[in-house]
C-alpha cells in the first residue's frame, strides 16, 4: 500500500530547504516558516490582501510531466526589506526597486519555488522543469488577474502556502501560490494513497 | 447601502462576471490586469453594463459563460435591451489588456492582454457597437469606476 502524501511534511521540508539556500545566498541567517497551507479558490484564500495594495509577484511557469506555475507574492514593504537583505544593504534603505533589485527578487523566487519543486518532484515522483521567472510589481488584484486568466480554463483552484521570512527578529508574511493542473496532480496523489493536509 | 433611494451604490463586478443596471449606481471593478473590461452604455436611457471577462472568444461548451468576452458582451446587450436600451444607442469603452510581468521570454505572456483586447474589439464590431473610449495595454494594473448616472468611466492606476 503506498504511503499517504503529507502536504504539511512536504511544505516543512521545502521551507527548511529554502531557508538554508537563502541563508547561503545572502550570507545572513534567514529563516522561513510556513503557517498555513490551503487548497481552494485563489480570491477566497487571499481575501485578506487588499486588491489595490502593491505587491511584487515572481511568476515561474512549470513544464515537464505536469503543467503549472508558482507565484511568490511579497507585499511592497516586504519586497523592499528582502531587497535590502539580498543586496547586503541596511534594512530600511530601499523605497524603490532598481532593475538589480528586481533581478535579485526573481532569484529569490527561483530559490524558494525551486525548493518546493524539488520536494514535490521527489515525493510525487514526477519530472518538473522550471522556466524563466517573470516579475511584476503593481496592484495585487491585477497581478492575480493575469494568473487567473492564464489558468482560467482549468479549475480556479490553487495551493496557497502562507510563509514567514524571519530575519533579525522581523517576521515578514508572504504567500506562495502553486497552480498545477489539479486534475492531473489529484490523480497522482490518489495513486499514492491520498493527500493529508496539515495532519 | 442605499439610503432613502438617493445615495449612490457601488457595485463591484467580480472576475468573470457582468452587472447590468438602470439604477443610478457606480459599477466598479478593481485590480484589472490582462483582462479586458468592457463598459456598455445607452446614454439616452441611462442603462449601463460592466463586464470583467477573463478569456477571449466564447466557450464552446456553454452558451452563457460570462468569463468569455464574446459571451459577456452578448449577455450584456441582451439584458440591456430587456431593460429598455436600444442597441443603436449603445456605445462601448474598453479598459485593461495589460501585461503585468516583465520577462526575457516574450512568447510566454505578452500576448494574453493583446488577445483579450482584440477579441473584445472584434465582438463589438460584429455587434455594431462603437468604441468611444479606451485605456488599454501597457504594464499597469487598473481599477475602474463607471457612473450609470453620467456614463463617465474613471480609470485609476496607482503606481
Amino acid at each position: 500500500m503506498p504511503e499517504k502524501v503529507n502536504l504539511k511534511e512536504m511544505t516543512e521540508q521545502a521551507t527548511l530547504s529554502a531557508g538554508r539556500s537563502l541563508s547561503k545566498f545572502t550570507g545572513e541567517k534567514v529563516g522561513i516558516e510556513f503557517s498555513e497551507t490551503q487548497i481552494g479558490k485563489l480570491k477566497r484564500i487571499l481575501r485578506d490582501v487588499e486588491p489595490e495594495s502593491r505587491v511584487a509577484g515572481i511568476y515561474l511557469p512549470i513544464t515537464g510531466e505536469i503543467m503549472g506555475a508558482t507565484l511568490l507574492i511579497l507585499p511592497e514593504e516586504i519586497a523592499y526589506i528582502l531587497s535590502d537583505v539580498l543586496a547586503g544593504r541596511e534594512v530600511g534603505m530601499t523605497h524603490h526597486l532598481t532593475e538589480l533589485d528586481k533581478s535579485a527578487l526573481k532569484e529569490l523566487g527561483n530559490i524558494i519555488c525551486g525548493s518546493f519543486f524539488t520536494v514535490f518532484s521527489n515525493t510525487l515522483k514526477i519530472k518538473i522543469i522550471e522556466n524563466i521567472p517573470q516579475f511584476g510589481f503593481d496592484m495585487f488584484g491585477a497581478i492575480l488577474d493575469q494568473i487567473i486568466a492564464k489558468f482560467a480554463l482549468k479549475p480556479e483552484e490553487a495551493l496557497v502556502i502562507e510563509i514567514t521570512f524571519i530575519f533579525k527578529k522581523m517576521l515578514l508574511k508572504s504567500y506562495i501560490v502553486i497552480l498545477f493542473d489539479l486534475a492531473e496532480i489529484k490523480a497522482m496523489i490518489d495513486a499514492m494513497g491520498g493527500v493529508a493536509i496539515n495532519e | 447601502m442605499r439610503w432613502g433611494g438617493s445615495q449612490l451604490m457601488n457595485k463591484e463586478v467580480a472576475l468573470g462576471e457582468i452587472i447590468v443596471t438602470s439604477d443610478p449606481d457606480n459599477l466598479t471593478t478593481t485590480g484589472v490586469g490582462s483582462c479586458a473590461v468592457v463598459a456598455l452604455y445607452d446614454p439616452r436611457h441611462k442603462i449601463g453594463a460592466l463586464a470583467h471577462p477573463i478569456l477571449p472568444g466564447k466557450n464552446p461548451l456553454s452558451v452563457d459563460d460570462t468569463r468569455y468576452i464574446d459571451m459577456a458582451i452578448g449577455q450584456m446587450l441582451k439584458t440591456m435591451q430587456k431593460l429598455g436600451a436600444r442597441k443603436e444607442d449603445i456605445e462601448a469603452k474598453l479598459i485593461g489588456g495589460a501585461n503585468m510581468f516583465t520577462t526575457s521570454d516574450p512568447s510566454e505572456y505578452n500576448s494574453v492582454g493583446n488577445q483579450n483586447i482584440a477579441s473584445a474589439k472584434e465582438t463589438l464590431k460584429k455587434q455594431g457597437i462603437p468604441i468611444v473610449g479606451e485605456c488599454v495595454g501597457g504594464s499597469q494594473g487598473r481599477s475602474v469606476e463607471f457612473s450609470i448616472t453620467t456614463g463617465i468611466v474613471t480609470v485609476k492606476t496607482k503606481f
